[in-house]
Parts: C-alpha cells; sequence; structure tokens
C-alpha cells in the first residue's frame, strides 16, 4: 500500500494523464549559424519548427534555400546545401567554403546575414566577429585524469561578450558515439578537475582524447546559448529578423589537445 | 503578582463530552482589586461560555499556565492569570457571568471564583487557608466552547485575522493520512495552494514567497515538506494559528501578504500524556505532562516517513524520506516571569546511492527560540511616568536556518541555498482600561548564501552571498475610542543597513460595532520586504524556496493594502465575515531566468502589481454535532513588467470556494472537504524546435547534439480549465484500555477528478500532443491515532 501511495505520487498519476491532439501551428524557421574564425567552412542550419510534422532523423530541415554572407568589404559570399551522407549527416546544412571567395574572416568585421526558403520567406542578421585573430591547436599534453586539473586563463577580447570554455571528449575516428562536450561561459580563466562529471553523471574527460577550446564569442551567440530554455520561458532571444535561432561569431583563443590517462 | 484562580475543572470523559464538573472553595467577601480594571475590557454579553472554553483558551491560546496544586486542599487546579491579559480575564469574567459565580481577589493575589449566593459572607478578606476549609460541591454543568475570535470581537478590530485551533487541523484535513495544519490554513478565504505539489501559498493575489510564517514568533522559512505536500508543524504540538490575510498589525512584518503566527500547544496535565498517530505514509508520536505543580509544561513530538522503509522490504527503492522533531518548553520562573522555549528541526532527504551514481538533496528548517514575559501587575513606573494599569514586557530570541544542500550526479553538479537568521526582538506593554500601548524593537541579522555549479532547468544560475542587517521599531495601540469605536493604530520604522534603507510603515486598523454582534472594519498599512525567494512564480512544481535578500542593487519591496469588511456573528457558534481587498505592489522582484552569472545585477526584474478581491467565510464553530466552514474568494491580480507588458500572474486564481464539515457522532466523525477552483494562469506552449550547438572542435554541428527551444504564447496568457474536488475522511473513536484510539480512513479526490496543475507539450510528436499534468487522483489512505 505505501508502494501504492507512492505510486500516487509518481506512476500512479501518469496514468491519469489526459491527452489532447493538437494542431500543428504553422511553422517558423530556425537559423543555427556561427562563424568560426577558426573554420576554413562556414555553416548555416536552417530547419523549422514543429519537429514532429515532418521529421527526418529528428529534423524538419528546409531544403532548396538561397543562403548568403556578405563580408564587411561587400563580397556576397553564397552558401551550398551540403550533400554528405551519414550518420553525422544533417539535412538542411548549408557550406560556405571561404576559399572560394578568397576571403578569412575579418576581426571586428561585421558579417551579415541572408536567407530566402523555398517557401518565400525571408531572414535576415548580422554579427561582429570578436575582435582577435584564432589560436592555434596546442601539441598534445599528457594529462592524468585523477590528479590533474585542467586550468585555462586567457585575455579578454574586444568585441567579445563572453568566452565559452568547451570540452570535447572525442571517439576517435568515429564521433557519432562522442557525448555532449561539457560548455560553461566564463570571464578570464576556468578550472575544472580531472575527475569532474558532467550533470548527467558522466565523466567530462572521458576518453583519450579531449579538447579544451575557449572561444571569444559575440553577443548574438552569448545570448542565445547561454539562456535557460523551458516551457516557461519562451525562446532564447535571438537577434534574428524572420526567424528564430541565432546568427552569431566565435573566434578559438585557446585551444588543447590533452592526452587523457 | 499575578491573579490565580482556585477551582477544580476535571473534564468529564473524552474532551469532546464537554462536561465539566466545579467544585469551589469557601466564599469569600469579595475586594475587587484589580477586577474592575479588567471588567472593563467586557463589552459584549454572550448567550453562554463554558469553563472548558475558558480552560482551553487561558491554557492554549493566552499562554496561561493550568496546575495541580495539592496544597491547598479541594482546590486542585490554579489557573495563573497575568492581570492585564485581556482574554483570560474576559474569559474570567464571562465564566463568573455565565455560571453565576462571582471572583474575588485573596490578599495573596490569588482570585477565587464563587457561587453567586454565598454560603457565608466574612467582613474581611479571609487568609488563603480559609478559602479552602470547605469545598462547595457543585452539579455537573453542560458547557459549549466560545472562540477566541468571538472573544475578541469586542476588543480587538482583527481585520483580515483568521484562527485555526489544533482542534480544527485534524477533522479538517486528514490529507495523505496527515493531520496538516497548512493544509487547513489553504481551506480559509483569501489563501489558496496553487496546487497539490507547490510549497507555497499565496495569499489575497500575492506571491508565494510573502507570507510571514512564525512558530511561537520565531520566523521559520520553508514550512512544507516534499515540495509543499506536508507542513512542518506537526499536528499534536500545533496550539493554534493565527493568520493575518491582510492590514496586520505593526508588530509584523518583513513580507507583503500575510503573516501565519503557529502558537505551540502545551500540556496542562499532570503526569505523562501523548498521542501516536499511525498511517500508511508516517508515524507522529508526541509526548508533554505539566511539572512542578503547573509552574511549567514540556512537550515533544516527532514524526517520520517510512515509505523508504517498507519500499526497502519489497526491494524496491523510494529514496526519499523526510522527518521532524520539535521540542516546546515553558516555566513559570519566580517573580511571576515566564520563560518558554522552542525548538524545532525537520530535514527531507533524497539520496540515490548505488555503483554508478550518487544523488543526495538534503533540505530542512531549524529553529531555537525562547521567549522571557515578565508582568507587572500595577504596572510600571519609568522617569516617573506610570505605564498602564499593568504593563508587561517581553523579551525574546531565536536562531532559525534554513539550509538545501543537493549534490547531484556523484557531487559533480551541486546546489546549496543557507538562510541563517538571527534576531532578538522585544516588546514593552501597557494596559489601562482604553488602551493597549505596544513598543517594540527587533534586529535581526540575516546570512544568505545561493551556489549553483551548473545550469540547470528551472534552477536559479547565480550565486550569492548576502549579509542583511536590519533594526525595526514599532508602536501599536489599540484604542478603545467609545463602546462602539475600536482603533488600532501604530508603525514601523524599518532600517535595512545593506540597502542603506528606511522605511517609515503606517498601519491603522478601525472596528466600528453596530451593535453587540456586528462591525465594520477597515483597514489600511505598509508593508516592505527585503528578503525574497529565487523559486520563479510561473512554475507550478514549486519544491522548495531559495532565498536571497535585498542590497545595494536589489531594492526593498513594498506593498499598500487597504481592507473593508464586515463580521456578524450569527449566534455564539457562528460567524460571517466579508471582506473586500486592494493592494497596490511596487518593487517586486522576479527571479530572471536568463540572468548572466557573469553580470552581478541582473538576478532580478522588477515588477509592479495590483489585486483586488473580496472573500468571506461563514462559519460554525465546534457545539454541536457539526462544525465547519464555506469560504469563497475573488482575486483579480495583475503584475507589469518593465517593459509595460501587463499580465495576469499565475497565482491569479479568480473563484475559489471551499467548502469544510466535521460531523461527529458518539463514535463517528466524518470530515469532508470540498472545493471548487476556477483555473489559474499558464504560458502556452505554442511550438518548439531544436537548439543546436555549433561545435568549434569538429567545426562540425553534430544531429544528437540539441535541447529543446519553445516557443511560447503570452506570459499566463491561458487558463487551467476549473477544478473541483471532494476530499473525506472518516473516524472511528474508541478505547482501548485507558488510550483513546481513533482509527480513520482518508480519501482524497472520491470522485476521482481530473484536475491539471499544468500542461506538458510534445511537438516531436506527430501530431503534436498535448497532456495534462494531473493532481491527485483517488487516493485512499488509513492509519489510527492513540492518545492518552
Amino acid at each position: 500500500m505505501t508502494t501504492a501511495l507512492v505510486c500516487g505520487l509518481t506512476g500512479y498519476l501518469a496514468g491519469c494523464v489526459d491527452t489532447k491532439i493538437l494542431v500543428p501551428p504553422p511553422s517558423q524557421v530556425v537559423v543555427h549559424a556561427t562563424l568560426d574564425a577558426a573554420s576554413a567552412d562556414q555553416l548555416v542550419l536552417l530547419e523549422r519548427t514543429s519537429v514532429g510534422s515532418t521529421s527526418i532523423n529528428g529534423q524538419s530541415p528546409i531544403l532548396g534555400a538561397a543562403i548568403s554572407i556578405t563580408t564587411p568589404s561587400g563580397i556576397v559570399m553564397t552558401a551550398h546545401e551540403d550533400q554528405a551522407g551519414g550518420v553525422n549527416a544533417i539535412k538542411g546544412q548549408y557550406r560556405i567554403s571561404l576559399s572560394d571567395y578568397g576571403v578569412t574572416l575579418a576581426p571586428g568585421g561585421r558579417y551579415t546575414l541572408h536567407v530566402r526558403t523555398d517557401r518565400g520567406e525571408e531572414v535576415s542578421g548580422s554579427t561582429v566577429i570578436p575582435n582577435t585573430t584564432a589560436a592555434m591547436l596546442s601539441p598534445p599534453e599528457v594529462f592524468f585524469r585523477k590528479i590533474d586539473t585542467l586550468r585555462l586563463h586567457w585575455s579578454r577580447v574586444e568585441g567579445a561578450r563572453s568566452y565559452e570554455v568547451r570540452i570535447q571528449s572525442l571517439y576517435l575516428p568515429d564521433i557519432s558515439f562522442t557525448q555532449d562536450a561539457y560548455v560553461v561561459f566564463a570571464d578570464t580563466s576556468a578550472s575544472i578537475a580531472g575527475v569532474e562529471r558532467s550533470v548527467l553523471n558522466n565523466p567530462i574527460f572521458s576518453t583519450d582524447d579531449a579538447y579544451a577550446t575557449v572561444s571569444a564569442v559575440d553577443v548574438n551567440y552569448y545570448e542565445y546559448y547561454v539562456a535557460q530554455s523551458d516551457p516557461f520561458l519562451g525562446v532564447p532571444p535571438s537577434h534574428l529578423t524572420g526567424a528564430l535561432g541565432v546568427f552569431g561569431s566565435m573566434v578559438p583563443v585557446t585551444r588543447r589537445h590533452l592526452v587523457v590517462h | 503578582m499575578s491573579l490565580s484562580v482556585g477551582l477544580v475543572a476535571i473534564v468529564d470523559g473524552p474532551a469532546m463530552a464537554q462536561n465539566v464538573r466545579l467544585e469551589q472553595g469557601t466564599p469569600l467577601e469579595p475586594n475587587g482589586n484589580g477586577v474592575p480594571a479588567l471588567r472593563t475590557f467586557i463589552t459584549n454579553a454572550f448567550d453562554s461560555i463554558s469553563v472548558q472554553a475558558a480552560l482551553t483558551m487561558i491554557a492554549v491560546h493566552a499562554r496561561i499556565n493550568i496546575t495541580f496544586d495539592p496544597t491547598l486542599p479541594g482546590i486542585d487546579a490554579r489557573i495563573t492569570i497575568p492581570a492585564h491579559d485581556r482574554t483570560a480575564a474576559t474569559a474570567l469574567l464571562e465564566i463568573a457571568r455565565v455560571t453565576r459565580f462571582r471572583i474575588n481577589v485573596l490578599p495573596s493575589g490569588q482570585v477565587v471564583v464563587l457561587p453567586a449566593a454565598p454560603v457565608r459572607a466574612s467582613a474581611h478578606p479571609p487568609s488563603d487557608s480559609a478559602a479552602a476549609e470547605s469545598i462547595q460541591k457543585l452539579p455537573v454543568i453542560r458547557t459549549e466552547a466560545a472562540r477566541q475570535e468571538r472573544l475578541s470581537f469586542g476588543v480587538l478590530p482583527s481585520v483580515g485575522t483568521l484562527s485555526v485551533s489544533g482542534r480544527d487541523v485534524a477533522p479538517a484535513s486528514h490529507y495523505l493520512a496527515q493531520a496538516d495544519l497548512l493544509r487547513s490554513v489553504q481551506l480559509l478565504p483569501g489563501i489558496e495552494a496553487r496546487n497539490d505539489y507547490s510549497a507555497g501559498l499565496n495569499v489575497r493575489g500575492g506571491e508565494a514567497d510573502q507570507n510571514l510564517i512564525l512558530l511561537d514568533g520565531y520566523p521559520i522559512y520553508n514550512p512544507f515538506h516534499l515540495g509543499g505536500l506536508f507542513g512542518t508543524f506537526m499536528e499534536p504540538m500545533v496550539g493554534r494559528a493565527d493568520v493575518y490575510t491582510g492590514g496586520f498589525p505593526a508588530r509584523f512584518d518583513g513580507r507583503l501578504s500575510s503573516v501565519l503566527d503557529v502558537r505551540s500547544a502545551e500540556e496542562t496535565r499532570s503526569a505523562l500524556h501523548g498521542t501516536a498517530e499511525v498511517s500508511l505514509l508516517s508515524t507522529t508520536m508526541s509526548l508533554g505532562s505539566a511539572v512542578n505543580g503547573g509552574r511549567g509544561s514540556w512537550m515533544i513530538a516527532g514524526r517520520r516517513t517510512y515509505a523508504d522503509a517498507v519500499a526497502a522490504l519489497a526491494k524496491q527503492v523510494v529514496p526519499y524520506h523526510f522527518g521532524d522533531a520539535q521540542v516546546h518548553f515553558t516555566h513559570l520562573l519566580p517573580g511571576d516571569a515566564r520563560i518558554a522555549l522552542t525548538a524545532y528541526t525537520g530535514l527531507d532527504v533524497i539520496g540515490v546511492y548505488n555503483f554508478t551514481d550518487r544523488y543526495s538533496v538534503n533540505w530542512g528548517n531549524r529553529l531555537l527560540g525562547g521567549t522571557l514575559t515578565k508582568s507587572f501587575p500595577n504596572g510600571l513606573s519609568l522617569l516617573g511616568h506610570q505605564m498602564g494599569d499593568s504593563t508587561r514586557v517581553e523579551q525574546q530570541a531565536s536562531i532559525s536556518r534554513f539550509g538545501i544542500d543537493a549534490k547531484i550526479a556523484s557531487n559533480s553538479t551541486t546546489v546549496s541555498n543557507e538562510a541563517n537568521d538571527f534576531r532578538v526582538a522585544g516588546a514593552l506593554s501597557s494596559y489601562t482600561p482604553a488602551h493597549v500601548r505596544s513598543v517594540g524593537y527587533e534586529v535581526a541579522s540575516q546570512q544568505l548564501t545561493y551556489n549553483s555549479s551548473e545550469l540547470l532547468p528551472l534552477f536559479p544560475n547565480s550565486a550569492y552571498a548576502q549579509r542583511n542587517v536590519s533594526g525595526s521599531v514599532y508602536y501599536d495601540d489599540v484604542w478603545r475610542a467609545s463602546q462602539k469605536l475600536i482603533v488600532e493604530a501604530g508603525g514601523r520604522v524599518d532600517a535595512l543597513a545593506e540597502s542603506h534603507w528606511v522605511g517609515v510603515l503606517p498601519r491603522l486598523s478601525v472596528k466600528y460595532l453596530i451593535n453587540d454582534n456586528v462591525a465594520v472594519t477597515g483597514a489600511f498599512g505598509d508593508y516592505a520586504q527585503w528578503v525574497r525567494s529565487l523559486s520563479r512564480e510561473d512554475v507550478p512544481l514549486r519544491i522548495t524556496d531559495f532565498w536571497i535578500g535585498s542590497d545595494s542593487i536589489f531594492p526593498v519591496s513594498r506593498a499598500r493594502h487597504y481592507v473593508l469588511g464586515l463580521e456578524r456573528w450569527v449566534n455564539p457558534h457562528r460567524t460571517f465575515r466579508v471582506e473586500g481587498f486592494y493592494k497596490i505592489y511596487r518593487d517586486l522582484l522576479e527571479p530572471n531566468p536568463r540572468d548572466d552569472a557573469n553580470r552581478p545585477g541582473d538576478e532580478f526584474l522588477p515588477l509592479a502589481g495590483r489585486a483586488y478581491g473580496g472573500d468571506f467565510i461563514l462559519r460554525q464553530f465546534e457545539s454541536g454535532r457539526f462544525s465547519g466552514w464555506a469560504s469563497y474568494t475573488y482575486t483579480v491580480s495583475t503584475r507589469t513588467q518593465p517593459d509595460g507588458y501587463r499580465f495576469f500572474p499565475s497565482q491569479d486564481r479568480r473563484h475559489d470556494l471551499n467548502l469544510v464539515g466535521n460531523w461527529r457522532s458518539d463514535s463517528y466523525a466524518l470530515s469532508m472537504r470540498f472545493n471548487a477552483a476556477s483555473g489559474t494562469p499558464y504560458t502556452n506552449v505554442l511550438d518548439e524546435y531544436y537548439r543546436r550547438t555549433y561545435d568549434p572542435t569538429t567545426q562540425a554541428y553534430r544531429p544528437f547534439t540539441r535541447d529543446y527551444a519553445y516557443v511560447t504564447g503570452p506570459r499566463d496568457g491561458e487558463r487551467l480549465p476549473f477544478a473541483h474536488r471532494l476530499d473525506v475522511s472518516l473516524t472511528k473513536s474508541g478505547h482501548i484500555g485507558g488510550a483513546a484510539v481513533s482509527p480513520f480512513l482518508s480519501i482524497v479526490n472520491i470522485y476521482n477528478a481530473k484536475n491539471a496543475f499544468g500542461y506538458g507539450f510534445d511537438y516531436t510528436a506527430s501530431p503534436p500532443k498535448r497532456y495534462s499534468l494531473p493532481q491527485f487522483s483517488f487516493l485512499p489512505t488509513f492509519g489510527a491515532t492513540v492518545s492518552w
């Protein structure tokens, strides 16, 4: 009976759940695009809300869109829809190879995004890249998980709203098994013990190879990703016109490769 | 000096039977010392009043000791009454009036109750020993209880004030096998709980953190267990609780909406007495006794849930339990000073420990407080100024601590909050026939810390470490301006060191007695609050509160109350009260869920607000087989964001009806509670999508690295549907040996109404679905109470 009582507080109540079928609302365009000063290719991910209605691999991709990014000097770069397959492929991902236009992302420069979907929806936004150059990946360094603490320090960057610290443990070469990264925003330093675990109780340094990246990020990126997301809050802040999501930028200022023991 | 009554009050049979036999000492000539002053407070004639009611009231409410004095043959019970205590004096004189006894004062200061027709008269005041020379045997009389509310009707404005006694708690809400004070309080007008799982009360449109909860005058921060399912107050330890839902007097402050003033029960019987309540969920035990010839008393109670232990027997895991312990001790010191000590500790524990994971969440309150009271029946003289006919001085000190310590995922994620409250307070009250003047002070320090090591959904984000020091002085004057007009006027000055804030907060309550049974009332007051919760009002599940304070960045929140009411006593046991209220809030601060952990000062968003409405209660006090009440509350509450957006906050319940009834027969007691309430606002989820993350390590988006983002409608733009529910409890009264044994069956939601406290949405489904988050469904429990 006690169990029943406890179940009354949990599972028993769930048996009384009433459900109602909702009319799918008109979908909205969702843009995820982050200019990465360390990358030769820039990616724009284009999807729709109401992911359940036309879900492909958990997605509602927008195909056949016209996407362009304009540089501070006025060069218009056109994105091409990715045709890559495989488990890590994402439908609705568009790519701009900077080398195609002889362009490198300019620190402190303002870039504008324009999207026209196959339904004629127009999206625009802009970002100012933090004013520094991207750091190179440091040589591999040994990290003893049980005794070491990763200590990261960096200098502030003009135009950076904050700094994203990302610890990504990779199962190389097939990163499809890689768990989510450990991500925090910090000001000028961060310390992460080797034994630390994530909210889901996974070791942060879980594999032989871990990459610690500190990126200076612009205000668009920061506000969008730092925001809590729950059903009482609404969408994360977006600086886009005509769509939900983000068009932001980041410049890695520290990139370390840890060989974890 | 105190006044004492020598009498024998023997309760014949169960307390419920209310048969009282009196035996009285030798009659004496009255000299009347002190009595006229007391008599001036009596303004209303009651149809009847019982000795038992008086004794109960004296013992429980007025904090009077009833002792058994073997040194006075035939006079077994001594009641010590501070001369200025209007309630006790009123009761005492009413005993005399209704039972046709007379009251006389002995040279020793004792008072005896005499038959109206003296058996023997004397021209001179006799000695104490003479009073005991002979015993008058009086017939058994049937009495009917009168309530504190009735007795204070003619002497206090009592605007927005409601009371629940320990006897009300048990029948009104055998709720999940627990008699729960806070669940009883929620059935009173003006007070509501958002749902079955919310640790908070919303009073007349206010937020859940705007209620001052006092245990014997000491603050207690989170008086709930398990997300509001149970209160911290154990029924055997509850003497009475006064609820001030608006316009409360100057001695209270620090919260904007209400005060719940809970007083511990005191055992007035000698020898060891106790209760044990055993249910499916928990066991509560209490023990107590009057000691030292009635000059003191002690009472202790403990409770623990054992779902975890029972589940373990079935090799299942219920990783939760909670426990409480409370001690209350009183003693009358030489010189008629009285000391009272209260200690409470409660702890909720969630713990999962296995090979891979360790989760532990512990939270609870600890409280230790002491009050020293000294009465001066002839008044105090200060700097040549006589302070009333009598004077009372009270000094108290307390330490109250709330703490939550959550260690999640093998301690990798921690959330902690501590609120350590230290305070000393005192008051000096003087009593004259026309005035009761009180001046008091309070110095408090609150150490408040909050820290979360990770960004967690629904949890506050930032870290805080604050120390607030506040100082307050107040003045309050209950003025009997005329036979028909009672005015309670006063004010407070509060100062907060960290904010460099000083507030002057006037209070005014007025009662105009149209006749002996009808009065109109009104009140006005300014209120301030500088400690608040980080919990978000919009989130319907409120597991607990996280407390932080005002400082140089966060302003003190303010409210102004206007109350207008009508109170009528239909008969000595039935009352009707209706009140309208209008409240203005400013500088309300709500937690900013989008605050930047690296940017101090954005943790709160300011809100302005208003609330207005009305509530009524028709209440039948226990006198016959039926007692109960019908209460209804109408509330309109609005809040305005800094951007001008105005909305109805999630506690804005427009209609709330409660019908509470208790029927007693000789062997059974049936209790029912019916609630019907309109829905509260919620924010509709219109759509959702994946928030995807770019990974600079692999320079790619990965398909399964994502979380949900929700497209919502206007804030609190929709309302939950109308809800209704009937809870029933049946108790059988019986005896086994010398113990009273009362098994009970309690059924929550007996007709299994499907009430929702919120909605979940799934737009990943095709088609999308909305599912309701249910309140309690049909839920039977049973247990038994044993008392001796």
